[in-house]
């Protein structure tokens, strides 16, 4: 059941991520939604339901949105797994971990994408980082404590059991 | 706390998903033309939803802009009556334009332009990605949508259809770096000046256009027209207006930053183009063959001339 609720939550939240873009979009791009919760869920539960969580909901944008099949599948897969190293190294009720966690694992992740979508040879580096993933970062870094503590007590509730 | 052989049995693991999905990414990322049935599956559960949502979406931020704008409403609404008395004017005009068109193309036996057939489609979801520029438009295969169909407003030329699905459809944007288009500009008309327009790479929301030759005329706010070569884009389309001409690194060619006439971030209706009209691309065809042959023509009688002229 925890399953297949976590599938409707990102299902759900890729629809409203594609479909709201209107206001999301603040002249730099718009927030990952979907990312910010791969983060939070691999925060909570480690790197290997992270990886999971990661490489589903990854799969998903690229059947919705994409255009090449298992590009945000391996990007937020190695992103879910790596921000699930931190899950015994950090206080789970401080939000500011998991603030950092999204704003750093933000540049793993669009470094990933930059490199996987051979858009490499084309794109000059800097521009791209202080245009597009900088911006992003921070824009992760102030929506996580949203969705993080949202999740930290309905998980504390036992909204996702078994998940722990 | 893990065993040292658990722990290389998990890294093996992801070492073989990671080499498993980037064999994938290489079978899928050239353009197919149907999707698998488990995209067929996710797209078309998911469209209704993303319909919903996105007119939902729409009419909240309409209703926050008519709020907010409240005071200047009645401003632009006086200037834009102002401008509709003018354009009443210029509507007289372009009648009458339009039937000496009309009657000069019967006796030149041309065929009419607008000969395609449009679908009707509503954009209902966006890439979340800052990488792409997709959108998906709630019109697939069962409406007559199929992949590479040329997606524009009344506005100017948006992109193509990449991935048909039963009820929607995925459109690869003017903007993004992997798409090129022919394009030329509408003063000059002549074959130098066509280019390929892309998305830019440097100016996210703005197109390149590229391999213009050295000689052609192109200034700032020209505006840029699809040419039809390629087969994709009907021609006559506009692309968007010059902001910035630029030398190319040898100084051998020229470039162009384009704006695009379309804003892309407040797309809500656009139009399929079903047909093409092959007449008209035999036609654009034909024109250039015939200004081959009259060249030819031209310097075989100046040729003529000059060889009698001799004698």
């Amino acid at each position: 059941m925890a399953k297949i609720k976590v599938f409707i939550i990102i299902f759900l939240t890729l629809i409203l991520q594609g479909s709201i873009y209107p206001f999301l979009n603040l002249g730099r791009g718009q927030p990952d939604l979907v990312l910010i919760l791969v983060v939070c869920f691999s925060i909570l539960w480690g790197s290997k339901r992270g990886a999971v969580i990661g490489v589903t909901a990854g799969f998903l944008q690229d059947i919705l949105y994409g255009h090449a099949l298992g590009l945000f599948a391996l990007t937020k897969m190695l992103t879910g797994y790596f921000s699930g190293f931190t899950e015994k190294n950090i206080y789970k009720d401080f939000v500011l971990g998991p603030m950092i966690i999204a704003f750093v694992l933000t540049f793993l992740h669009e470094g990933l994408v930059f490199v996987f979508s051979t858009e490499v040879m084309y794109l000059p580096l800097i521009n791209i980082l202080h245009e597009s993933i900088f911006p992003r970062a921070l824009y992760h870094f102030c929506l996580t404590p949203f969705a993080y503590l949202l999740l930290y007590f309905v998980n504390k509730k036992d909204f996702f059991y078994p998940f722990q | 706390m893990l065993t040292p052989g658990v722990k290389k049995k998990k890294v093996l693991i992801l070492l073989g998903v990671i080499l498993l999905l980037i064999i994938l990414i290489g079978f899928t990322y050239r353009e197919r033309d149907r999707l698998t049935p488990v995209e067929d599956f996710f797209i078309s559960l998911a469209s209704p939803i993303q319909e919903g949502v996105s007119s939902l979406s729409i009419h909240a931020r309409d209703t926050i802009q008519v709020i907010r704008g409240y005071n200047e409403l009645a401003q632009e609404n006086a200037e834009l009556e102002e401008e509709l008395s003018k354009y009443r004017g210029l509507s007289h005009q372009v009648e009458e334009l339009r039937q000496e068109n009309q009657r000069l193309r019967e006796m030149l036996d041309f065929q009419e332009r607008s000969s395609y057939d449009l679908i009707p489609a509503k954009v209902i979801a966006r890439d979340p990605s800052t990488w792409f520029n997709t959108l998906i438009i709630n019109k697939g295969y069962n409406d007559g949508v199929a992949r590479d169909m040329a997606v524009t407003t009344k506005e100017g030329l948006v992109g193509n259809v990449i991935g048909v699905s039963r009820h929607a459809s995925k459109v690869l944007l003017l903007t993004d770096s992997r798409r090129a288009v022919s394009g030329i500009v509408q003063e000059s008309r002549d074959m130098g000046t066509i280019g390929f327009v892309e998305g830019s790479v440097d100016k996210p929301g703005y197109c390149r256009m590229v391999n213009i030759s050295r000689e052609a005329e192109i200034s700032r706010d020209d505006v840029i027209m699809s040419s039809g070569l390629g087969g994709v884009f009907p021609p006559g389309l506009v692309i968007g207006e010059v902001m910035e001409i630029g030398r190319d690194e040898y100084g051998l060619l020229q470039y162009a930053i384009i704006k695009p006439a379309v804003n892309f971030n407040r797309l809500e209706e656009v139009f399929v183009v079903e047909d093409l009209g092959e007449e008209i691309l035999e036609e654009e065809e034909f024109d250039f063959d015939e200004d081959l042959n009259n060249e030819e023509n031209y310097q075989e009688e100046t040729e003529g001339q000059e060889y009698n002229g001799q004698n």
